[in-house]
Parts: structure tokens; sequence; C-alpha cells
């Protein structure tokens, strides 16, 4: 009988022990530790950020349904991984510290262990970021920080009412954030639902980015094939944003968030500031924290997990120029190099390197949007370890791992411009490969594959996804047959 | 260098950015011409889950 922990109960954990739980007969043991009671669609987290959704329709408790498919659920934050076991027993574990125990902490044996912890919303990193103590700006990484933007955004949308002219800003608050394309859907709502309101013309709307160009995504953008021409992504940005009275700063390294106001780093060294009434700021993300110890309680979080806390695996992580870097550095198995029992996947595998070109400024701070490792691409990763695992404990230690490179992976996504059944708008965009191979593509994908379109139709999809992906991860009937 | 763009107002030169056409942004929200997107979006998710999960 096997023993499989799985750590971290979002969108790349859950695809993992759903799909885990499908495949293993009852007599092998599941168990998710999550410090989440409920399972959140974050990709609907902006629609919260603006009033038109609550907390409830982007979240469901996971008790129920861990117990109605047979997963052990743990609700705890895991602190480390001891993979060699210690003095007393040589079985792997885990350390967690339950909910509500104080920091008492508890054990979880395991033959496999699956580290899908995603981030830890870093707004340490810059002062004055966030929604918590000390923080002045917003944020919609969780259902819960999505509803106090969502109530901070109608304060000042009923300010303008009364005649008031609000400055929104929306963007990242750091240099080395990730996620743009969330800050970006969450500016196009924010317009789209001041015109709803009927007060747009009070309000002064900035996007703020680390993105070298508008539409970089943290890819390095990409290349679009319309009407005859092959044109690059930061067009399409910029002609929605201009079509809508968006005004953006783009390269931006934020430095700090005071009350009112804003100041950041430009690529050439000069100083911005703005003052605003109102800001949604994303914040970088970090590794959990997790540490790891041999037998003997020598430390090897070095060896296991990057600086940046998160946890290597088969990547290529040795130090490269920008020109060096190749589709071939990124990771296939998503299993740890250290010890074979081990994978990581979503945010909290180590990436080698960024996709999109650094910024350096004159001062030597050296920044740039990192590669999203969220929705569509966490999901497959965490479909691709399950059934790795599974034929490890079916078939044994000699059965091959299945492959699903991170960098040829096609990504789809839908990016809301604001909701609406009649009057609703999103941009579809589809990429293939994920990391741009110049060697095989001219422009470094796919254009056949790689498209992106505009309009009603793509809210529509949006929604049914939304639905759809609720649906999936409740494992009502006919689930499995939904793809990640 | 860091550009920011003033929003567009009335009597003002057009800015320097592709916009689009009075006809693209009815194709955008008529809903006939946005059922058959929404047809053509689904069969390129389709094709682009395929390419996912090979």
């Amino acid at each position: 009988m096997a023993k499989i922990v799985i750590l971290g109960a979002g969108i790349a954990g859950q695809a993992a022990v759903t799909l885990l739980r499908k495949k293993l007969p009852r007599k092998h043991e599941i168990v998710m530790i999550s410090p989440n009671e409920e399972w959140n669609w974050v990709p609907s987290n902006i629609w919260v950020g603006v009033g038109i959704m609550g907390a409830e329709q982007v979240c469901f408790p996971l008790a129920p349904l861990y117990e109605r498919i047979g997963v052990e659920f743990r609700v705890g934050a895991a602190t480390a991984i001891h993979p060699e076991g210690d003095a007393s027993s040589s079985r792997p574990f885990v350390e967690y510290v339950p909910a509500g125990t104080g920091g008492e902490t508890r054990r979880e044996s395991f033959d496999f262990l699956v580290n899908a912890t995603g981030p830890k919303l870093n707004f340490g990193a810059t002062p004055g970021l966030g929604p918590g103590e000390g923080g002045h700006s917003w944020s919609v990484c969780t259902a819960e920080h999505a509803v106090e933007a969502s109530a901070a955004f109608l304060e000042a949308v009923e300010r303008m009412k009364r005649g008031e002219e609000q400055t929104f800003v929306v963007g990242m608050g750091h240099g080395s954030c990730t996620c743009e394309g969330a800050a970006f859907e969450y500016v196009l709502n924010v317009e789209h639902e001041l015109k709803r309101h009927g007060v747009r013309e009070k309000g002064r709307i900035v996007f703020v980015t680390n993105e070298p160009e508008l539409g970089d995504f943290g890819v390095g953008g990409l290349f679009l094939r319309h009407e005859g021409y092959v044109t690059p992504s930061h067009f399409f940005a910029e002609s929605l944003f201009t079509e809508r009275g968006i005004e953006w700063v783009k390269g931006a390294n934020v430095m700090e968030v005071g009350p009112g106001r804003l100041a950041w780093e430009s690529p050439d060294g000069s100083e911005g500031e703005l003052t605003h009434d109102f800001a949604m700021l994303l914040p970088p993300f970090a590794g959990v924290g997790l540490q790891a110890y041999d037998r003997n309680g020598e430390d090897l979080t070095d060896r296991l997990f990057a600086p940046s806390g998160f946890q290597r695996v088969d990547a290529d992580y040795g130090a490269k120029a920008f020109g060096e870097w190749s589709p071939r550095d990124w990771p296939e198995t998503y299993q740890s190099p250290h010890d074979p029992r081990l994978f990581a996947v979503g945010i909290a595998f180590a990436p080698p390197h960024p996709v999109s070109r650094p910024i350096r400024t004159p001062r030597g701070h050296t920044y740039g949007p990192t590669v999203p490792r969220t929705g569509m691409t966490a999901a497959v990763m965490g479909a691709t370890v399950a059934e790795s695992i599974a034929d490890l404990v079916r078939k044994g230690p000699e059965a091959p791992l299945h492959r699903n490179p991170f960098a040829t992976m096609a990504v789809a996504c839908v990016a809301s411009a604001g909701a609406g059944f009649r009057l609703g708008s999103a941009a579809t965009i589809t990429m293939y490969p994920l990391v741009p191979d110049y060697e095989r593509y001219e422009y470094g994908r796919d254009l056949e594959s790689t498209t992106g379109e505009i309009g009603l139709a793509g809210h529509w999809l949006k929604y049914l996804l939304h639905y759809l992906f609720l649906y999936k991860a409740r494992c009502r009937p006919g689930w499995s047959l939904i793809p990640e | 260098m860091t550009v920011v763009k003033k929003p567009a107002v009335p009597n003002q030169p057009p800015p320097l950015v592709t916009q689009p056409t009075r006809r693209s942004l009815r194709r955008r929200q008529s809903v006939l011409v946005q059922l058959w997107r929404f047809l053509m979006l689904n069969l390129r998710m389709v094709r682009m889950i395929r390419k996912a999960h090979r």
C-alpha cells in the first residue's frame, strides 16, 4: 500500500489529488495538507474584486468533497520535508502545523510527495504594498483579498457618484512580479464597471507594469498573424488601452506604496510617482519557506530548493546569460533531481530563468516579469505528475515517468475585459509553444496555434469555463472528461 | 523610456496607436457574429487541449 501526500489545494494540487484518487484503488492512502479549507477558482477573483461576484461563487469547502472521494484532509501549513526520515525511522515524512493548534507540529509520512504549495504572497518586498497592516494597496490574489478590494472599489464608485474625481492605479507592485495577465484583466474590468456605473468620465485609470512592453505577460510577448501582417502583442494591448482611455507605465519597478501615492523606478533609472484614490497592485511571489533535512537533521534546504524558495525539479539551473537561454532548460517531469519521490508543480517549481528579457537600470537593479505557472499550465503539470505517480505505484519504480515539457506546452488563456451577457468582452489567447523557440519558429512560436481575438464570445467562453472548472474541481459526475 | 499615454480627448489628433474601425467594434459585440466566433473559439480550444495533453 502506498501513501501519497499532496501539499496545497490550489489548481495544480487539486488536479493532482483528484486524478490520483481516480487512478489508484482505495487501499492506497492519499493525504492533502493545505492551509486553505476552501478551493478557490482564482481566475474569477477579478470579478469578485469589482463586486460582480461574491466569494461564495468562486470558492467551495474541500472537507466534504475529500470525505466523499476518499482523501484524508489535514488543514495546516507544511513547514519541512524529511526525505530520508529521521534517527527513529527511515520513512520520509513532512512536518506541518495544523490550523488552530498554536504552532504545534505534526508529521505525515509518505512514499511520494507532490509540492503544490503555490506562492507566498510577498507583500513585504515593497514597502507599503498590500492590504495588510501598514499596506496601502489592494490585491485580488485570494477571494478574501478580492472581497476587500471590491468594497474599496465600490466606495470609490460612490464618491464618483457624488461628483468626486478618482484615480485608479492597477498593476504590479514590484519589478519581479508575475501574473501580469490578472492585473491586465482587472484594469479592463475596472474600466468596464466604471462605465456600467455611469461614472467613467470622473475616473483616471493608470496601469503600472513591470513588463518591458504591454502584452509581454511574462512570456516575452507574442506575435500574432492578423490581416496579412505578423504583429507583436504590444500593438494589440496598447490599442485596447487607448480605446478605453487607460494610461500606462511600462517597465516600472515599484519601489514604494504610500497612502494615496506610488513611486517607481523606470528602465532609464528615472523615478516616477503617481497619486491615487484606489490601487490594486499584485505582489511578487516567493516560495512558502519549506525547509528540508536529512536523517541526521542536517539542513538540505539549499539542495532541494532554489534561493527563491521554489523547489528544484528536472530543469537546467546553470547560470546563463539571456542569449543562452534555451527551451531545453525547462522541466519535463517535475521530479526532484535530489529524490525521485519528490515532485513540484504549479508555482511551487523553481523556473530555471525568466522568459522575458530582463530590465537592467543604470542604478544596477535587474528585474522583469516572471513566467506564469498558473491556470492551465498548473493543472496540466498536476495531472502529468499524478499519472507518473500512479504508474510508479502500480508498476513499480522502473515505470517511465510521464513527460509534458513546460517549454512546449500549448496554452489557452481567456482574459476578461468586462462582464455582461450582452456587453461583456474578453481576449481569447492561444499560444504554442509556451517558451519561444527561435530555432524552430521564425517568430518564436507556431503562428497557426498562436492566436488572439477580443469580443463578446470570449466573455461567454470565460463564463462557461468558470462553471466548468468549478464542476470539475467538485468531482461531479463525468468530471474527468473535462480536460485541464 | 517610460511612456505615459494620455487618454484620448475629443478634438485632439488621434493617438499614435492602432485603433479598431467602427465595423470591428460592431462585430465584437454583434450576437450573430459572436455566436459564430464562440463556436470557432471552442474548436480552437479543443485543438489546444489536445496539444497540451499529448
